[in-house]
């Protein structure tokens, strides 16, 4: 099974929201991981063919997923970022609705063991317009697997969920994967660093790195930094590296920075974790646009 | 596709919504009902007999009928009083005097009743030939009158019908429908199935609703006298009872009824905004009725001419090639505005 991005553009006007986007998947999770506006979602939505690239090829095992059509959405799962739900519908009703929709085989077992993997059981009769936020997405896991879909494309599936749904997301994602394509976009890196096989960091439309976790915290290492100090007001004024987390103790600060030289005499070099990587590399790619 | 079917239903009138549907249908049957006089001489059987003998002939017949039996009555009516002393002084035999009082009884209890057909008549007379429009009551006449534009129709479509695409947009269900096997083509089938579906059945309950009441109020047999019992329509259809006639004009309505659920559906697909979608869907349908002249060949396709009815001509074509028409408009707009729409669906809620 492969998934081919090949040269994926997209531009609104002047706009360049994805520029040449060319990534290969295999089975696996993938981690999209950027800002605001770095073309994520674009991306999504072009794979889920809800807006047309402006250039560019989507393959799916060679075939053009355009072109495909509804042989594609028949394997395909998408969770978007925000969506709506009908208020008047029961979670059972909804999943019903969205199993023939999707043209689900065995859809009373299908839905019966989703119902389970998300945690919505006792709620299965509750009108979905009484749902809380994580109620909601949840229910939208749920409808994404429901077709026991080949590519799987979650939009920040883990807002809203408290630690444990999350933790428990988590572990669903890794047991579907195993021979599934599954992208998921998210801002919280401690979702990447669990299951993430590959991370894509994106920036302004453009793919800054696509490599593993390890390689990616391999990539700087030697570039976060601990010390402590005494005035932080001061250290913070200075502007002159990245500061990741300020802790403060009785007779200071101890401070983790990311920076390619030693800011301090007394800073000791640490070993970086994602949200490193994505201050480092955020940052870092904002620099040299500007 | 049935499953979609229904649940498309479900959305349409689930929730307690059909509550709607019968609240409107009770409305129809109140404003029928009090719109509708019966006035005493109809209730009264003679009235009905002769009402329905002088349908049955032409107007130079009822015109030669009317003075004929009015004299008649008056003979005999008026010859009582002779009559009963004759028989007193022994001039008339038992048996002619019981001949004779059977034929008064008969003639004094059609007098009232024809007195008020008399009044008519007179009436009648009095206007110019070429205003001569020979009518026989003017109940039926109301219920000729009632073939105008339903807004009980009207507004059962606005409800149910302009939601079935506007709140795909609103709600931002779109999405997940868009990236579903069956999300597309064949919901947008199914959608445009059940559209159909509802109009039909929503002309098929208020007009039940008019033929139920009207029916009871001047009784369900006189539904089999001739069209042209009532004023003012068209000499072509003097052969027709008036319940063929009142049949053939609900299905010509019905038919019309689904086309205004067609266009109501391109206009929200194109709007996208319920409050909006009724706004243009209202203006639609009822400026062409107040604007376009009648006889123009522009009425052909006004849809809220078609729901008018007309009491001169029935036509079952018209509104079926309008339906055609509707149909080729909105499978075109959802094969332009399809992209547009995916751009916009993902724009909504990218600013959600």
């Amino acid at each position: 099974m492969e998934l081919k991005f090949r040269n994926v553009s997209k531009s609104y006007g002047k706009k360049e929201a994805l520029k040449n986007f060319s990534v290969t998947m295999k089975e696996g999770v993938y981690a999209l991981l950027g800002p605001n506006g770095a073309g994520k979602s674009t991306l999504m939505n072009c794979l889920s063919d809800l807006i047309t690239p402006t250039s560019g090829q989507i393959l799916f095992d060679g075939k053009d997923t355009r072109t495909m059509g509804k042989e594609f959405r028949a394997i395909y799962g998408f969770m978007p970022q925000s969506f709506g739900l009908y208020g008047s519908f029961t979670a059972l009703d909804t999943l019903k609705y969205f199993a023939k929709l999707k043209d689900v085989k065995n859809a009373d077992q299908k839905i019966k063991e989703l119902l389970e993997t998300v945690n919505l059981t006792d709620a299965v009769k509750q009108k979905v317009g009484g749902f809380s936020g994580g109620m909601k997405r949840r229910l939208g896991i749920a409808i994404a697997l429901l077709n026991d879909p080949k590519v799987l494309v979650l939009d920040e599936p883990t807002a809203g969920l408290d630690p444990k749904e999350r933790i428990r997301f988590r572990n669903l994602i890794s047991e579907v994967s195993f021979n599934r394509v599954v992208i998921f976009a998210t801002h919280i890196v401690s979702d990447v660093e669990a299951i993430a096989n590959k991370v894509i960091l994106l920036q302004h439309g453009v793919v800054i790195k696509n490599t593993d976790v390890t390689s990616l915290l391999e990539s700087i290492n030697g570039c976060v930094w601990e010390a402590k100090v005494q005035n932080v007001d001061e250290v913070v004024a200075q502007d002159s590296f990245k500061i990741s987390n300020i802790a403060k103790q009785s007779d200071g600060a101890m401070i983790r920075m990311v920076s390619d030289e030693k800011p301090f005499d007394n800073a000791v070099t640490v070993a970086p974790n994602l949200e490193d990587v994505y201050l480092y590399y955020f940052d870092e790619a904002a620099n040299e646009n500007d | 596709m049935t499953s979609l079917i229904y649940f498309e239903c479900k959305k349409i009138f689930g929730n307690f919504k059909w509550l709607i549907l019968v609240g409107i249908i009770i409305v129809k049957a109140v404003i029928t009902y009090s719109s509708l006089n019966v006035s005493a001489d109809f209730s009264i059987e003679i009235y009905k007999d002769y009402i329905s003998q002088l349908s049955q002939m032409s107007q130079t017949e009822a015109e030669l009928y009317v003075p004929k039996e009015a004299q008649r009555i008056e003979s005999i009516v008026g010859a009582k009083v002779q009559m009963e002393n004759d028989y007193s002084s022994g001039a008339v035999t038992l048996d002619e005097y019981k001949a004779y009082m059977k034929k008064y009884y008969e003639a004094d209890s059609k007098s009232a009743a024809f007195a008020v057909i008399q009044t008519r008549y007179e009436q009648f007379f009095k206007l110019d030939r070429s205003e001569r429009v020979w009518y026989y009551d003017l109940e039926w006449r109301a219920f000729g009158n009632m073939l105008s534009l339903d807004f009980c129709l009207l507004f059962a479509l606005f409800i149910f019908c302009i939601p079935v695409y506007c709140r795909e947009y609103s709600s931002g269900v779109h999405t997940l429908n868009m990236v579903s096997k069956n999300g597309r083509v064949k919901l947008h089938i199914a959608k445009l199935l059940v559209i159909i579906m509802s109009s039909l059945l929503f002309a098929l309950l208020i007009y039940s609703v008019d033929f139920a009441v009207m029916g009871a109020k001047f009784g369900f047999e006189n539904y089999d006298r001739p069209l042209r019992a009532m004023i003012d329509h068209g000499s072509a259809y003097d052969s027709m009872s008036i319940l063929k006639f009142f049949v053939l004009q609900s299905l010509s309505k019905a038919l019309w009824a689904v086309c205004a659920a067609l266009s109501l559906s391109v206009i929200s697909v194109i709007a996208k905004n319920i409050v909006i979608s009724t706004v243009i869907s209202a203006a639609f349908i009822l400026i062409p009725v107040v604007t376009v002249p009648s006889g123009s060949k522009l009425n052909n396709y006004c849809i809220g001419v078609g729901l008018k009815g007309s009491k001169y001509h029935v036509n079952l074509l018209t509104p079926l090639a309008n339906i055609l028409i509707w149909l080729a408009i909105t499978i075109t707009v959802m094969l332009i505005l399809y992209p547009i729409h995916k751009k916009s669906a993902v724009q909504n809620v990218q600013k959600k």
